[in-house]
């Protein structure tokens, strides 16, 4: 290395937080660069003082400081791969802008598929009604309701009306109330078939 | 425009008017009442008034606003009428009923029926009427019955109706022993405790499998547990509830069973148990019925076992977990179809006055007591 590293790298190299090939490479450097070890020498001073104190106690320092390493590695990784990108030639341009063509109508015609498929599949499904849950009664205070999540009768209660609500373990829910305007007693009832 | 593009646009045209739309209901052709030919009650008139489909997305809605007014046209007078209500498109493997019970028409007179229904189906165009109406039961004066009982309709008029007895007797001995303002206290006590009854609601299946709520959380799981029910017992009851249990988990319960044994020598061919579910902070709400028909010999013991699966709901959305089980005796069928249903005494119990509903009866005469007043109450009592 005849460049001298940046303080970054120095930083994380008086940490011993560079990969192993890029941590061989420095401390060649720094063994031979006065400057360089000087940097890291105050660096690592630097990491030695107590700094406890100072920190927040409810943190957990030491899984944020491994996630840290973690990111600073992959950021130097990622800046290692896009500085060895090299501008392909005009003929490997045109092959790949093929094989892109080639990729994207795949796609498409994947899509397309599916899509007629699925459409398919509903025309041929629309008469059926699909029971995809038990069939359950309820009684609530807007009425009572049988329903299978697809089809679903409920006989309701007029609004702001008192009622009583009630099932019945053979699948039967009441709700019983008085008309407002007669005076007359309603009781509707929903039931599963035996 | 080519052929092919103008068939795109029709047909978007006519999916964006499918999207939303409402349509108001023709009656010829959406309702249809069926009424036998020597039927006691006759179709007056009948109105849908309001009623309309809406289509929604790939649904349709339908909100069914029916009044009907129907005649006596028997020679009795009529206590209470069962309407069974089909909507063969619209209902999984159910039907509903709409009762009218603690009536008193005489011959020749009319009475109205309201039935409001909401339907929801896939967007699919079917044949033949919505909803069909037609008549379960009609039960006269004498306790004489009239109809198809498809929905054991007769049992349950006559429940109401022995309730609608009691309870008229027991205000007619009150006014005539205390005086009107006992009869005042008793229905404002009554009013009181409609106000503060809990409320819950209720969700059941037979097949001991409710689906999963929506508003639950993915992790909620509640370990399930064996509750074992404790008992009210009414002293003039035919039946003692001997033991019995059930599966509780957070808010649902399940597989309840109960142990019975028959006190008298008369046979019994259907009991009725009520259900009190005692929650974690306390309350306790009446759930439901446990119904069954049994063959139960005189002084002879059975069980009840059922499958059902019931779950219950705060409707202030706070969080419900049931802690304990309470059974009692609500009402027995004997095999000779005398029926016996708790006496005025056993429910002045404070813990059964607070838990059990009023029967339609003294619901009607709060009802009354509150819009027309004290006036008006006597004046019925006295018929």
């Amino acid at each position: 290395m005849n460049q001298h590293p940046d303080l970054a790298d120095l930083a994380l190299f008086a940490g011993r937080d560079l990969p192993f090939w890029k941590q061989w490479q420095v401390r060649r450097h720094v063994s031979s660069c006065p400057a360089c070890s000087a940097e890291v020498a105050s660096f690592r001073q630097l990491s030695s003082q107590p700094i406890a104190e100072e920190m927040i106690p409810s943190v957990a320092w030491e899984p944020l400081a491994s996630e840290m390493r973690a990111n600073i590695r992959l950021g130097l990784e990622a800046s290692e791969a896009i500085a060895a990108y090299r501008r392909p030639s005009p003929a490997e341009e045109r092959w790949l802008n093929w094989r892109a063509a080639v990729m994207v109508a795949s796609l498409m015609a994947v899509a397309s598929t599916g899509w007629w498929f699925a459409v398919s599949v509903k025309k041929l499904q629309q008469p059926v009604a699909v029971a995809s849950q038990p069939t359950v009664v309820e009684a609530t205070d807007s009425g009572v309701e049988i329903s299978d999540g697809n089809l679903t009768l409920e006989l309701r209660t007029p609004a702001s009306r008192a009622s009583f609500v009630s099932v019945t373990t053979r699948g039967g829910a009441e709700t019983r109330y008085t008309d407002a305007e007669t005076g007359q007693i309603t009781v509707n009832h929903v039931y599963l078939d035996d | 425009m080519s052929i092919s593009t103008t068939r795109f646009l029709a047909a978007a045209l006519l999916t964006l008017s499918a999207f939303g739309q409402e349509t108001t209901l023709d009656p010829a052709s959406s309702f249809k009442i069926n009424f036998p030919k020597d039927s006691p009650v006759t179709l007056v008139t009948f109105d849908l008034g309001g009623s309309k489909a809406t289509a929604r997305g790939g649904a349709m809605t339908l909100d069914l606003n029916s009044g009907l007014l129907l005649r006596n046209s028997s020679s009795k007078r009529i206590r209470g009428v069962t309407l069974l209500v089909l909507a063969q498109d619209f209902t999984p493997g159910g039907r509903g009923s709409v009762a009218v019970p603690a009536l008193d028409v005489a011959p020749g007179e009319n009475f109205p029926v309201r039935i409001d229904l909401r339907m929801l189906r896939p967007l699919v165009v079917g044949n033949g009427p919505l909803v069909q109406v037609l008549l379960d039961g009609v039960l006269f004066d004498d306790l004489s019955f009239f109809g198809e009982n498809r929905l054991n309709s007769r049992r349950s008029l006559t429940v109401w109706e022995l309730e609608a007895r009691r309870d008229r007797k027991h205000f007619q001995q009150l006014l005539e022993a205390q005086g009107p303002e006992a009869l005042q206290r008793e229905l404002v006590a009554s009013v009181n405790r409609l106000q503060e009854r809990p409320r819950l609601d209720v969700q059941i299946s037979r097949r001991g499998r409710l689906p999963r709520p929506a508003s639950a959380p993915a992790t909620a799981y509640e370990p399930e547990r064996t509750v074992r029910f404790s008992f009210l017992r009414l002293p003039d009851a035919p039946i003692e509830l001997t033991g019995g249990a059930a599966s509780v988990a957070g808010n649902e319960v399940k597989a309840p069973s109960i142990d019975i044994l028959n006190k008298q020598s008369k046979a019994i061919r259907h009991l009725d148990l009520g259900w009190v579910v005692g929650t974690k902070d306390g309350a306790e709400f009446l759930a439901g019925t446990l119904p069954a028909d049994v063959q139960l010999a005189g002084n002879a013991k059975t069980t009840i076992l059922d499958e059902a699966a019931l779950r219950l709901s705060s409707r202030t959305g706070s969080r419900v977990i049931i802690e304990n089980l309470v059974g009692f005796a609500h009402a027995v069928e004997f095999a000779d179809g005398q029926l016996w249903i708790p006496s005025r005494a056993a429910l002045e119990d404070p813990r059964l006055a607070r838990l059990l509903p009023p029967s339609p009866e003294e619901q009607r005469l709060v009802e009354l007591y509150r819009k027309s007043g004290l006036t008006a109450l006597l004046e019925d009592l006295r018929k």
